[in-house]
């Protein structure tokens, strides 16, 4: 069942945004090209929302004090320890087959945004 | 003020239900002040101009930031009116005491420059008692489940007369001495652990921000600089034995507070190896280091190294003891632990507690 959470203009102004779906938390997350992903809102971890960290860039490197950019990759920083989620899959970037987080459909009509949480 | 720090938990919110969660005692909360203005009521004229008139502000050390918001904060631990983290008792009350449960909780503080300055001693007495001033009136006095640490100077008779200013406040629970790049144990600082000792107070050693040798050099990461930590514990645990401060004062109790512990009962065995062959060079210690570390010393949980049960366990069973860990959050710097979701399951529950709270009301003489 599609729900809808909140529209793609108050999504754009905050780039990420808690909602509750079905009573479940959910942070819906803007990407730079415009595309939304939703994630569950509770990290992994130790349990803190997700959508109270940070959307940052993926950051790959093969030589010492060389920093590569990569521009499909963005991901969710948890505010407390800092782990990073991919935002279009939900898996860690430490370890993407074993650390991941739940990701829900998403569907952008009209100008609003909902999520299939079932 | 100096009122007692009651016995049971005191919730924000009375009318509701009381959920059935283990009492907790966190021993590493990290209270800021806003800035440096906040001590100036506490300070002699000679050095409060310093800072509101010249601009003084302490050393740093350390040139790394992380690539994230509010770098060493949790993110969502910064006060609606964007002061420090950690400077607000508000939100300090409502996100850790409150939230998790916190029986009493140990303050920390971030102040730990006055202690391991180098330099114009006179100056980092003046802002240690402002410090310690500053902690019991605005902390101290507006909860009774806060505790304090005495914040002192490093040169011993000053310390030492700080520590008889301070040790009266019936919160002032413990001494504390930063990690930096020197060892607590050397005979010089001992007036510092006869005085802690004569008021009854244990000592907490935490690292500063001051600590550039660990094992030789200053790895060039902040990741590398934070995993080699252990290592500025380490030598404080063995120079603390070596030079006979257990033998002196037996009843001395010290915690290391977010050093980690793997590494504790690696430590007890190899310094008991080599006491076996080596004993003669400091006849003045007359146990095997293993026990001191048992019966003096106590090591805090945080930051949790994601260890399972069965890992946790063969630790446990390694050191011999289920007395010598505490629970600590760290709050509010970004490698938070919250009390219900540090120790792992299918540990024994009595573990459990003596962990989140009788060995820390054990060490803390409540």
């Amino acid at each position: 069942m599609k729900i809808r959470v909140c529209s793609y203009a108050e999504l754009e102004a905050e780039g990420k945004r808690a909602v509750v779906a079905d009573r479940k938390a959910v942070v819906i997350v803007r990407a730079r090209d415009g595309r939304v992903y939703a994630l569950r809102d509770v990290c992994p971890h130790k349990g803190p929302c997700l959508s109270a960290g940070m959307i940052d860039r993926g950051c790959a490197g093969e030589r010492v004090g060389v920093y590569v950019y990569e521009p499909e990759v963005e991901v969710l920083r948890c505010p407390w320890h800092s782990w990073e989620f991919d935002i279009r899959t939900g898996r860690s970037l430490f370890a993407p087959e074993r650390v991941k987080v739940k990701t829900y459909p998403v569907t952008v009509e009209d100008g609003d945004i909902y999520v299939e949480v079932q | 003020m100096n009122r007692q720090p009651k016995s049971t938990v005191t919730s924000s919110d009375d009318k509701k239900p009381r959920r059935s969660r283990p009492a907790v005692i966190d021993m590493d909360i990290h209270h800021e002040i806003r800035g440096l203005g906040d001590l100036l009521p506490y300070l002699p004229e000679q050095w409060k101009r310093y800072i509101s008139d010249y601009g003084w502000v302490p050393e740093r050390p350390i040139p790394f930031n992380q690539i994230r918001k509010d770098t060493k904060y949790r993110m969502d631990a910064r006060p609606e009116d964007g002061a420090t983290p950690g400077s607000d008792y508000e939100l300090l009350k409502r996100q850790l005491l409150d939230e998790h449960h916190v029986e009493y909780g140990m303050l920390t503080g971030w102040f730990y420059e006055a202690t391991v300055c180098k330099g114009w001693y006179e100056f980092a007495a003046a802002r240690a008692s402002a410090y310690n001033d500053y902690t019991a009136e605005h902390w101290l006095d507006r909860d009774p489940r806060l505790l304090g640490s005495i914040t002192i100077p490093r040169e011993p008779a000053a310390a030492v007369r700080e520590i008889d200013r301070m040790a009266a406040h019936p919160q002032m629970k413990q001494v504390m001495l930063p990690i930096a790049d020197f060892a607590w144990g050397d005979p010089y600082y001992h007036p510092i652990f006869e005085a802690a000792h004569r008021h009854g107070l244990p000592i907490a050693m935490h690292l500063s921000a001051i600590i550039t040798a660990q094992g030789g050099d200053f790895l060039r990461y902040y990741v590398a600089w934070r995993s080699v930590h252990p290592q500025a514990y380490m030598t404080q645990t063995i120079s603390l034995i070596t030079n006979g401060v257990f033998d002196k004062y037996p009843d001395l109790q010290v915690s290391l507070v977010e050093g980690g512990f793997e590494w504790v009962p690696f430590m007890m065995h190899r310094m008991d190896s080599a006491y076996k062959a080596l004993r003669q060079e400091t006849p003045w210690v007359k146990r095997m280091p293993s026990a001191y570390f048992r019966d003096n010393m106590r090591f805090t949980t945080q930051p949790w190294d994601d260890l399972s049960g069965e890992q946790f366990m063969h630790i446990i069973g390694l050191m011999e003891s289920d007395e010598m860990l505490m629970y600590a959050s760290d709050y509010p710097h970004w490698d938070f632990d919250p009390a219900a979701r540090t120790l792992p399951p299918g540990i024994p529950e009595t573990l459990r507690r003596k962990i989140l709270y009788d060995n820390a009301r054990s060490y803390l003489r409540l």
